[in-house]
């Protein structure tokens, strides 16, 4: 430390000596430093967020911005680490040894850090300015949990998790393209090997797109893999497995109920989801383009309606525009699943998720950034954060429930400005997360959830959206969407432990064995799938296990199976 | 000796004081900054004094060899390495030969337009120069492929993007294309201190075009080439990544992997400062040697040394 | 002079050239008539050689973008005061190095040089600019890169080749080094100053990731910069909506960025540059001129 005072005054008093010596060799510039306009009682406070998407949103003026600063006299400057990648902004951060004034982490292992090197204040001190956080029992299990794990010894609160609250829906929704499915029959899916006879079976009835573009069954993208082959995860996931949040190469049942394995492991559904593949591929289902095509390709392929099945509604959701939907000639895209599948149901997230914000010890606007936290973690600022203002997208009826209004619907469907400028988003975008899950019930309102896409009203309008939904909901009683169809039917569906999200970080001395094996898993997934014969690709699965395990996979294993133990027992306590 | 640089001595020491400012800055932006190198030396968490850290020595240098399937895998992307910077020496002539071929243009306006775009290359970023071959290589609806379709060359199309045959080549081509008419500059303007008189002599002499080019124009050029011969041997290590990570894909890995993008594909940046440092320092120190022995070469070689 | 007759060398010659400029330029264009062409024809990928219904949306688009143009006015500043800065330091450096007398100059020279090759990492660089209190400072653009090594080299290696002889006079008209490289030295260094202002006005022009890394307040937020974060902005958000789809159920938010305004924002900032390189390039091309009157 003092090593580093004293190279700190060296440092700058050589720079002084250069600074000058330059100025008088070459003449004096004029530095085009400009000075900042400061308004009266209007606060800056600065920012880091590490899992920020767009925090330069606060450096333009936005409806949300005007709210921040009428309301609170606070403006955000904000920085995110979009396109940097690999955390180097917030590793700078922490090793200068000063944060700005407000900090979100995006993994509990440097908020702890943060925490234990002194360089965040503890929020227990300043319970009466934080009554939002504390007088919410909602937020109980969440702060106790972070006293725990970050607090030290002291149990101090350093940071707070984001996305804390009620949760009730799915994040996979396996869809096809429905129009072509009806025109081949709608064959049944009874497993997930039968949508490649089927997808085959659609391909050739729709080989082109009324554009003349070509139709695959299947299309993967490489953009998204972390320790392993993102799509292959996506589908296994969908046999009711999590192989993203436990630790890496490891999947284990949805609900913490069963087995640890590893997704090397014969029987593993991520070894499921590559033979699926790889069949497709045989098949010629499979977009050659997967190997080298970005996300960008896959949305404008899903927009096009090129792509016969997708793992999730929203990507899909592009081809489903009116003037395709509600006409008598139908086409798009609707849920199709297999009948054994048990898709994964987002739990309640007691204890928030991993993303967590606090206030930095250096700030020296310490009022203004409590302010700041406090309004973060009230209804009214979560309100804001997903519906907007009242009269932008939504109304509250003589009733005092609150609906989106037809005009409201405009705008979001479209993608439209509110009518007083600026987006919704603007506001989430700001953290790129919010305290509260999209539903959680508002207690400030009439107990209705925190977003307005699970309001009765918006329920409602998708009963009826258009003939593509209603031709769907012929053929599954009537159903909503088939979330609320599988839940009133009782099947297709699996519970999600939180324990998932109390997984630790891996320590150290595993960080670059995981590296390393991950580079394996995702080259050699990749190359199974398009192997070009059962042994090629039998050959492929053996070296790469023969590689994980010499990299030291084992490690990496026993140390998921005793972490996810851990987590079991976490979850448990509190609960 | 000593007494002739008496006089010189004192005006080289007022010369040295006038270049302070800027080897003062070189050294705070430079060398300043190299104090870190110190974390590679321990097990270092961001926000910790060093002191509160673990002291171990050489285990971040020592710790990559220590594998056998990581050994293996040093060795294939070394190859590689080694492959894509010979390759780049190798073509380390061609900026002087298009500096040399460009000035042979007679008609004035298309020597200039020529030299102004063939550097446009140079500005595109590398993200963007694979969004084109994208577009033109594409198997659905790619350029080359729509043209391959229709001329009945090939049913299906060919995944030009994802073939493993022939990457450091394919890789070579794009690295001169995006590079030739930039690095060309530097020729161009060396070309300009040439003594028109000995071109006028030498022509008075009877000599040809080429023996022009050949005794007169490269031996004025010869020694930027040099300079620039020696800095990229010094970078034999250093291919960067930006070029390879963007073209990189499960089947062409094998042979694209040079050492800057193994070291990002195994994760040894960012996440562990105390490995990534580690790196960081071994290629500097790498660097620096095969500057210096470049030099020495040289000397022996050229009995005249660059630096 | 007497004209020389065009000889079968002039044809191929001059007809390879072609040939690489047109496949340096096709990119280019390309992407050009992306910009201004049919959004949705760009979207299906119909655009290759001839642009169709043209328009300049994309540009006023683009020109919307929030804090573009004091950005723009911090692009521009930063390439020309560390352009300037840079000039100055890498000739002058580099006349210095030439001068046999220079006190240790074997050991400066390689002092200077070796730079190239040192890297500290970021996060030392970091603490180092934090020290120095550069963060949030204008000159962290203009100072680092103050005495580049290759310009120097360069610069070095292109005045070792002037005749001493022209400054030898001035040396004996009691003209000092100052005096000496400004009068004498510069002038007569125009093609190399041209070419080491190019190369670091364009560095300036480009680089971004000093903005990222130091600068937290938008008062000096370079174009490169806003631009990049206004690409990456919507990839994050589907990369979020992957993860949970549950934040935000509406896709229709998550319209990508189309091609178009992607190409438009290339355009947007290789334009600036073509546009001022002739200027340079009188200069450098000066050299060639020479060759003109030889051949």
């Amino acid at each position: 430390m003092k090593l580093d005072k004293v190279l700190k005054k060296f440092t700058t008093g050589l720079l002084c000596v250069a600074m000058v010596s330059s100025m008088a060799a070459c003449g004096s510039g004029k530095s085009p430093e400009v000075k900042e306009k400061s308004e009266v009682e209007n606060v800056t406070l600065t920012g880091f967020i590490s899992f920020g998407g767009n925090s330069s949103a606060t450096q333009k003026a936005t409806w949300f911005t005007d709210i921040l600063k009428e309301k609170l006299g606070i403006t955000l400057n904000l920085q995110d680490d979009v396109g940097t990648g690999a955390g180097q902004i917030m590793q700078s951060l922490l090793a200068s040894g000063e944060l700005p004034d407000i900090v979100g982490f995006n993994n509990p292992k440097d908020a702890k850090n943060a925490a234990s090197a002194g360089l965040l204040l503890n929020l227990n001190e300043y319970k009466d300015q934080l009554p939002n956080i504390f007088e919410n029992e909602m937020y109980d299990s969440a702060r106790n949990y972070q006293q725990d794990l970050t607090g030290g010894d002291e149990k101090g609160l350093y940071i707070m998790p984001t996305k804390i609250g009620t949760q009730d829906d799915i994040n996979f929704n396996p869809q096809l393209r429905w129009d072509v499915y009806k025109k081949v029959g709608k064959p049944e899916i009874k497993t997930l090997e039968d949508y490649i006879p089927v997808l085959k079976e659609m391909q050739e009835a729709y080989p082109e797109t009324e554009e003349g573009k070509k139709v695959y069954g299947i299309s993967l993208f490489s953009g998204w893999d972390n320790n392993n082959m993102a799509l292959a995860t996506y589908i296994s996931t969908l046999y009711g497995v999590d192989s993203r949040g436990i630790s890496p190469f490891t999947e284990a049942p949805s609900d913490g109920n069963g087995e640890v394995i590893s997704i090397l492991d014969d029987k593993s559904n991520y070894k499921r989801a590559l033979d699926f593949f790889y069949k497709a591929n045989q098949e010629g289902l499979v977009d050659p383009d997967s190997i080298t095509q970005k996300w960008d390709n896959v949305l404008d392929k899903y927009n096009n309606g090129q792509i016969l099945f997708s793992p999730w509604e929203w990507a899909a959701a592009g081809y489903n525009t009116t003037d395709r939907t509600n006409v008598d000639d139908f086409k798009g895209y609707q849920s199709v699943w297999a009948e054994d599948f048990t898709v994964p149901i987002l739990q309640d997230n007691l204890i928030g998720e991993n993303w967590s914000l606090g206030i930095s010890s250096a700030c020296k606007n310490t009022e203004a950034a409590l302010k700041f936290l406090n309004y973060f973690y009230s209804y009214e600022c979560v309100d804001l954060l997903y519906n907007g203002p009242e009269g932008g997208v939504w109304e509250v009826d003589q009733d005092g429930f609150r609906y989106v209004t037809d005009e409201g619907w405009d705008i979001l469907d479209n993608g439209k400005d509110l009518a007083e400028g600026g987006k919704i988003l603007d506001a989430y975008n700001i953290i790129n997360s919010s305290a509260m899950t999209s539903q959680t019930i508002n207690t400030e309102t009439k107990d209705q959830t925190m977003s307005y896409s699970y309001w009765d009203a918006t329920l409602n309008r998708n009963r009826d959206a258009n003939k593509l939904v209603s031709d769907w909901k012929a053929d599954h009683d009537g159903a909503v969407n088939m979330f609320l169809y599988s839940k009133e039917n009782n099947k297709n569906l699996i519970k999600t432990c939180s324990a998932f999200t109390m997984m630790s970080t891996p320590p150290d001395d595993l960080q670059t064995p995981i590296a390393q094996i991950a580079d394996v898993v995702k080259t050699y997934s990749w190359k199974m799938v398009f192997a070009k014969d059962q042994s090629e690709y039998d050959t492929l699965w053996g070296e790469m296990r023969t590689k994980a395990d010499g990299l030291g996979l084992e490690k990496i294993m026993d140390w998921g199976t005793k972490e996810f133990a851990n987590a079991l027992d976490k979850e448990a306590k509190y609960k | 000796m000593k007494r002739k640089g008496v006089i010189s001595n004192k005006n080289g020491v007022r010369l040295f004081l006038l270049t302070l400012p800027f080897l003062i800055a070189t050294f705070i932006f430079c060398y300043m900054p190299l104090f870190g190198w110190r974390y590679a030396f321990f097990d270092y968490k961001a926000g910790f004094s060093l002191m509160d850290c673990k002291f171990v020595g050489f285990k971040h240098f020592l710790e990559p060899f220590s594998n056998a399937i990581v050994r293996e895998d040093l060795i294939r992307v070394l190859k590689n390495t080694f492959a894509m910077s010979l390759l780049g020496i190798l073509a380390s002539p061609l900026p002087m030969l298009f500096a040399i071929f460009l000035s042979e243009i007679r008609l004035h306006k298309c020597r200039k337009i020529v030299q102004t775009v063939t550097t446009i290359p140079n500005f595109i970023s590398w993200v963007l120069v694979f969004s084109l071959a994208y577009s033109l290589f594409a198997v659905d609806g790619g350029l080359v492929n729509n043209i391959l379709k229709a001329l009945g060359l090939s049913e299906h199309g060919i995944n030009f993007l994802a073939s493993q045959d022939h990457v450091w080549v394919t890789m070579w081509l794009v690295g001169i294309w995006k590079s030739l008419g930039w690095s060309a500059i530097m020729y161009i303007s060396a070309l300009s201190s040439v003594d028109v008189g000995m071109y006028e002599a030498a022509e008075i002499d009877g000599a040809g075009r080429f023996q022009k080019i050949w005794y007169l124009t490269i031996p004025s050029l010869l020694p930027t080439f040099f300079v620039l011969l020696l800095l990229s041997i010094a970078n034999f290590l250093n291919n960067g990544m930006d070029q390879y990570f963007v073209f990189q894909n499960a089947m062409n890995k094998e042979h694209i992997e040079v050492l800057d993008l193994y070291v990002y594909n195994n994760g040894l940046v960012g996440n562990n400062i105390s490995y990534s440092t580690a790196v960081g320092m071994l290629k500097s120190l790498i660097s620096v040697t095969l500057l210096f022995m470049a030099n020495g070469a040289s000397k022996l070689i050229r009995h005249e040394s660059v630096f | 002079m007497k004209k020389k007759k065009v000889t079968t060398f002039d044809i191929i010659n001059t007809f390879i050239f072609i040939f690489l400029a047109l496949i340096c330029a096709f990119p280019f264009y390309y992407i050009f008539i992306n910009t201004i062409s049919g959004n949705d024809l760009v979207a299906k990928g119909a655009i290759t050689f001839i642009p169709k219904d043209i328009h300049l949306n994309n540009y006023l688009e683009v020109f919307k973008i929030q804090g573009l143009f004091p950005a723009f006015f911090v692009s521009v500043a930063r390439t020309i005061i560390g352009t300037a800065f840079s000039v100055i330091a890498a000739s002058f450096l580099g006349y210095a190095m030439t001068k046999k007398e220079y006190w240790n100059r074997k050991f400066w020279y390689r002092f200077i040089i070796v730079t190239m090759y040192l890297n500290a990492g970021i996060i030392p660089a970091y603490i180092n600019m934090k020290n120095l209190g550069l963060l949030n400072n204008f000159w962290v653009y203009v100072l680092p890169a103050l005495a580049s090594p290759f310009n120097v080299i360069l610069a070095k290696t292109y005045i070792e080749s002037i005749p001493d002889s022209l400054e030898e006079s001035a040396e004996l008209d009691g003209a000092g080094y100052l005096k000496r490289f400004f009068y004498v030295v510069f002038p007569l260094s125009k093609p190399i100053i041209a070419t080491v202002a190019i190369f670091s006005a364009v560095q300036q022009w480009n680089s971004f990731m000093d903005t990222v890394m130091y600068m937290t307040k938008n008062n000096f937020y370079t174009l490169q910069y806003i631009l990049y974060k206004y690409l990456n902005e919507v990839n994050t958000l589907a990369q979020m909506m992957q993860q949970n789809a549950t934040s935000i159920t509406n896709s229709a938010q998550l319209t990508l960025t189309p091609a178009s305004i992607r190409f438009t924002i290339t355009a947007v900032t290789v334009l600036p540059i073509l546009l001022v390189y002739p200027f340079f390039q009188r200069y450098i091309v000066k050299g060639v001129m020479i060759g003109a009157v030889k051949g």
